[in-house]
């Protein structure tokens, strides 16, 4: 995984971010993924199954609406033919006083049927009726048929007798000698009347004649839409002795469509066989102009049931579920078109509210995971920078994480092995410091194991010759030699003795050197100690006529300190104070006992020491321009070993001093081991 | 990735109208293609290449000078109340696709008994009627400018339109061939006869080509349309039969 440097967090320290997103993205996209994605897929399933059923809801819908507006036309036209259905007795139609003749079994032929009762019968039909525009009856006998009328009173066949119209039905006024186009009661022959129609190879004609009812094709008039319905009229045995033709106005079917809705959109129409609309659900302005075919229409040929188009476009373009049935002999047909939206807006709006319900979800979960995210990324912050603090060596622990959880556990764990870190890191400067120091004192031992070695050296190799050469040199000095051979002697003594005293600073120089540290501390009387070196001198005291005052103090105190170390102190704070003192000249010890010290001032009125020089007393091989005039023969370590041996001893060493007038040197040994 | 494939599978689901029909989408993608209807053309019966898109009707009364008397007062809106229904008819059964305008010329046109003669009286098939003489009468004494009655309102065609010549006699007439139809006056204003404008497009339909539907022999109608026993029908409850309409482009 690459990570990206981008912001700094809230203690300063570079954030560093995973290139693919940090937790924050992860939790977003796992609560996306374990949130929404069941949901979804429920939401699809569900909407799938909705739209399935829904589909068989709106198939069961249409045609439920399609089988009831067939029923409603098909019961409109059969009570209209109904009531052409007439049968007849004769006793009724025909009164003994109308002169005819009665047949044997009392029935009538048709021309027994008056024409003023063909007359009432249609007006009648008209009264209950006012959809029929115009009732006509039709002869429907041949003349051989009637045995009581001459054959020349028939009509022919097909020949309507009489013709009424609403318009004349509704005239008061009309003179109904009219219909008899001026024959009177005489028989109509083809030709007679052209008013009435003569129709005897019709279709209409042949069905009523046969005692069927006929049914014609709906035609379009100004007035809308008309059938023409025939129907057969009986006599009392069942004997066809005619027939009534009416046209009918399907202006009735426009309201039955006009409220033939499904849903909010939905409509239905009603088409005859060539296409053309007859009525349609109100505010539907389907085409009346233009035939409406489609392959629903083309289906309908084949069918005698409800066809469904399915999913289908109407003639606007829209896409509709479309279902048409056939109206039996009406040559109808009715066509119910649903818009694919309307009839799914049930689902639309559930999966509407489902799209909500996700977007609030998705909404929800974006800011849960963001306030989700930030309580694990803010203590996980802060362990990436304590973890980066840990890399940078610093091991000081991170405040704590309150979350109560893993995090603060790992907080904890993470603190504790910062503090075992640190621990670690404090033992290991420890063995460091151990290993250094173990090398060091290796070093010192073998330093001092090659001191020791110099000292066998210096002892054995170079003091022991030096002081038999001046014990030869003493012993040449007592034998009886020339005076020329005296000072030569003596001058090779002097030599050596300076060869001494170079060989013993350099010795002293070895064993006090910088560091000198006291190994054996004893008590050591530096009262004794003065007494020893002033002894020890003396022969240089009296060779130069020195004044030497050694005032001790009033109670030998002795401190604690080296001996030998002390010794080497003073004889070189004495053999300096007596060396540079001028002849005739005054050198004073006072020993004082100081509270936890003693302290010791050698004094002399010597050559004293150049102010100039005054801080470069005790370094090495230090030796002061005015000393180097007076005496050229020195070590310049006198003072730089006196040094060690004082901080050796946790002492001071200190010193007033005036050219050409004398020094003052002031030793401070404690008396307590420091 | 996601993002595509879920591009990829919303593109293919606008395939199935449950997604293409959401109101959300089709705001989007409306979907709708418009009113899709066939216009039909109308024209000349058994005559395609004869359009009847427009018909101009040049309507007169044509009256013999021995008949003036007879002349009601309202003929002009009887006449023209006849013409304006047949062309309500004429375009209701034609659904729109032939648009009839008229002219009625305002003056009667009297003539001599001779030209009235030559009009066969009775109803007959237009191929059987020689119109020769009242076509020349027409031609010569309406049409031609300077004529006694010629009247430039009247005499004028709109461009393209099958002219019909419709002549309201004083006298018995009913008859109609190609281009011309007579009828007489008495349909209009008999009161029984309901039917005079039935019969003034009956013989208009024979102008048109239309065949009459009955045998004026036997007698024998074939139909209940306009040019069958119809005729006889007031014009607000008759038909033109289908038949005749395939023949004349609305199929």
């Amino acid at each position: 995984m690459k990570f990206v440097p981008k912001t700094k967090n809230t203690y300063g320290d570079e954030h560093i971010h995973p290139a693919k997103g940090g937790i924050r993205q992860k939790l977003l996209r796992n609560f996306v993924i374990l949130g929404l994605v069941p949901i979804i897929a429920l939401s699809i399933a569900g909407t799938i199954f909705l739209v399935i059923s829904r589909q068989e809801s709106i198939e069961e819908t249409e045609n439920l609406l399609l089988k009831q507006k067939a029923e409603e036309v098909s019961r409109f036209i059969d009570e209209t033919i109904d009531a052409f259905e007439v049968q007849v007795g004769y006793e009724f139609i025909v009164p003994p006083s109308s002169g005819y003749p009665l047949s044997e079994t009392g029935i009538a032929a048709l021309y027994d049927f008056r024409l003023d009762a063909q007359l009432f019968l249609l007006q009648s039909l008209l009264s209950t009726n006012r959809n029929l525009v115009e009732a006509a009856f039709i002869n429907t006998l041949r003349t051989e048929e009637t045995d009581t009328i001459p054959k020349k009173q028939l009509p022919p066949p097909g020949k309507e007798t009489r013709v009424l119209t609403r318009q004349q039905f509704e005239n008061p006024d009309f003179n109904y000698n009219l219909l008899d186009c001026g024959l009177g009661h005489e028989v109509l022959a083809a030709g007679d009347c052209e008013y009435y129609a003569f129709y005897p190879s019709s279709e209409l004609f042949k069905q009523i004649a046969a005692g069927k009812n006929y049914i014609g094709r709906p035609y379009k008039t100004l007035e809308g839409y008309f059938i023409t319905l025939g129907a057969p009229v009986k006599n009392s045995n069942g004997k066809v002795i005619g027939g009534i033709r009416g046209e009918l106005s399907l202006k009735p079917l426009e309201r039955i469509f006009a409220q033939a809705t499904l849903g909010t959109r939905g409509y239905a129409y009603l088409i005859d066989d060539s296409g053309f609309l007859i009525a349609a659900t109100a505010g539907k302005n389907l085409p009346k102009d233009t035939t409406i075919k489609n392959t629903l229409t083309e289906k309908l040929d084949k069918s005698v049931g409800v066809v469904s188009a399915g999913v289908s476009r109407n003639i606007f373009g829209d896409t509709v579920i479309a279902s048409a049935i056939p109206v039996g002999r009406l040559n109808l047909a009715i066509i119910t078109e649903w818009p694919y939206s309307d009839a799914y807006s049930v689902v639309y709006s559930l999966v509407n509210q489902a799209a909500v319900f996700i977007l609030i979800i998705l909404a929800a979960t974006v800011i849960l995971s963001r306030v989700l995210a930030r309580q694990i990324t803010r203590p996980v912050n802060i362990l990436q920078f304590a973890a980066s603090k840990i890399g940078k060596g610093d091991f000081e622990p991170i405040s704590e994480i309150k979350t109560g959880d893993e995090l603060e556990f790992l907080a904890h764990s993470l603190n504790k092995m910062a503090q075992s870190l640190k621990e670690i890191e404090e033992l290991r400067k420890q063995a460091l410091q151990a290993q250094l120091l173990e090398a060091s004192l290796a070093r010192e031992k073998e330093l001092v194991e090659i001191k020791d070695s110099f000292l066998d050296t210096a002892s054995h190799q170079l003091r022991t010759p030096v002081s038999a050469i001046r014990w030869q040199l003493e012993l040449l000095q007592s034998e009886k030699i020339s005076d020329t051979a005296k000072e030569l002697v003596q001058g090779a003594y002097e030599h050596v003795e300076f060869l001494s005293e170079i060989s013993s600073d350099l010795i002293n120089a070895a064993s006090y050197g910088a560091g000198y540290q006291v190994k054996n501390f004893t008590d050591v009387s530096l009262t004794k100690v003065i007494d020893e070196v002033l002894t020890q001198f003396s022969s240089q005291v009296e060779q130069a006529k020195l004044k030497i005052s050694n005032i001790p103090a009033e109670k030998d105190v002795s401190v604690s300190g080296s001996y030998p170390a002390l010794r080497v102190l003073f004889e070189n704070i004495i053999r300096n104070a007596i060396r540079y003192t001028k002849s005739e000249g005054q050198v004073t010890i006072t020993t004082i006992n100081q509270a936890d010290s003693v302290e010791v001032r050698v004094a002399d009125t010597g050559i004293g020491i150049p102010a100039e020089e005054h801080k470069m007393l005790f370094r090495q091989f230090f030796r002061a321009t005015n000393a180097i005039e007076t005496r050229n023969v020195g070590t310049g370590l006198g003072l730089y070993i006196a040094k060690n041996i004082v901080d050796g001893h946790k002492g001071n060493i200190w010193f007033i001093s005036e050219r050409d007038k004398g020094t003052t040197l002031f030793i401070s040994i404690p008396v307590k081991r420091q | 990735m996601i993002l595509f494939c879920g591009a990829v599978v919303f593109i293919l689901s606008l395939k199935t109208p449950f997604v293409s029909e959401h109101p959300l989408i089709k705001l989007v993608l409306p979907s709708s293609t418009g009113l899709s209807s066939t216009q039909f053309k109308s024209h000349f019966y058994e005559e395609p290449e004869i359009s009847l898109e427009k018909i101009h009707i040049q309507a007169f009364y044509l009256v013999p000078e021995t008949l003036q008397v007879n002349m009601p007062a309202s003929w002009k809106d009887d006449f023209t109340k006849a013409l304006i229904k047949i062309r309500e008819f004429h375009s209701a059964q034609f659904k729109n696709s032939s648009n009839i305008t008229f002219s009625l010329l305002e003056t009667p046109v009297l003539t001599q008994d001779e030209i009235i003669a030559s009009i066969p009286v009775g109803i007959d098939r237009p191929s059987r009627v020689d119109l020769t003489k009242i076509d020349q009468f027409i031609e010569s004494k309406i049409l031609t400018p300077g004529a006694f009655f010629y009247r430039s309102n009247f005499a004028e065609i709109p461009p393209g339109a099958f002219v019909v010549k419709l002549i309201f006699l004083e006298g018995p007439a009913a008859l109609g061939a190609e281009g011309i139809a007579i009828l007489s006056r008495s349909y209009f204003t008999d009161p029984v006869v309901n039917y005079g404008t039935s019969f003034l497009y009956h013989e208009f339909g024979h102008a048109l080509g239309m065949p009459d539907l009955y045998d004026s022999e036997s007698g024998e109608t074939f139909s209940d349309g306009i040019m069958g026993s119809g005729r006889y029908r007031y014009i607000d409850y008759v038909h033109l039969d289908q038949d005749i309409k395939v023949k004349m482009g609305i199929k």
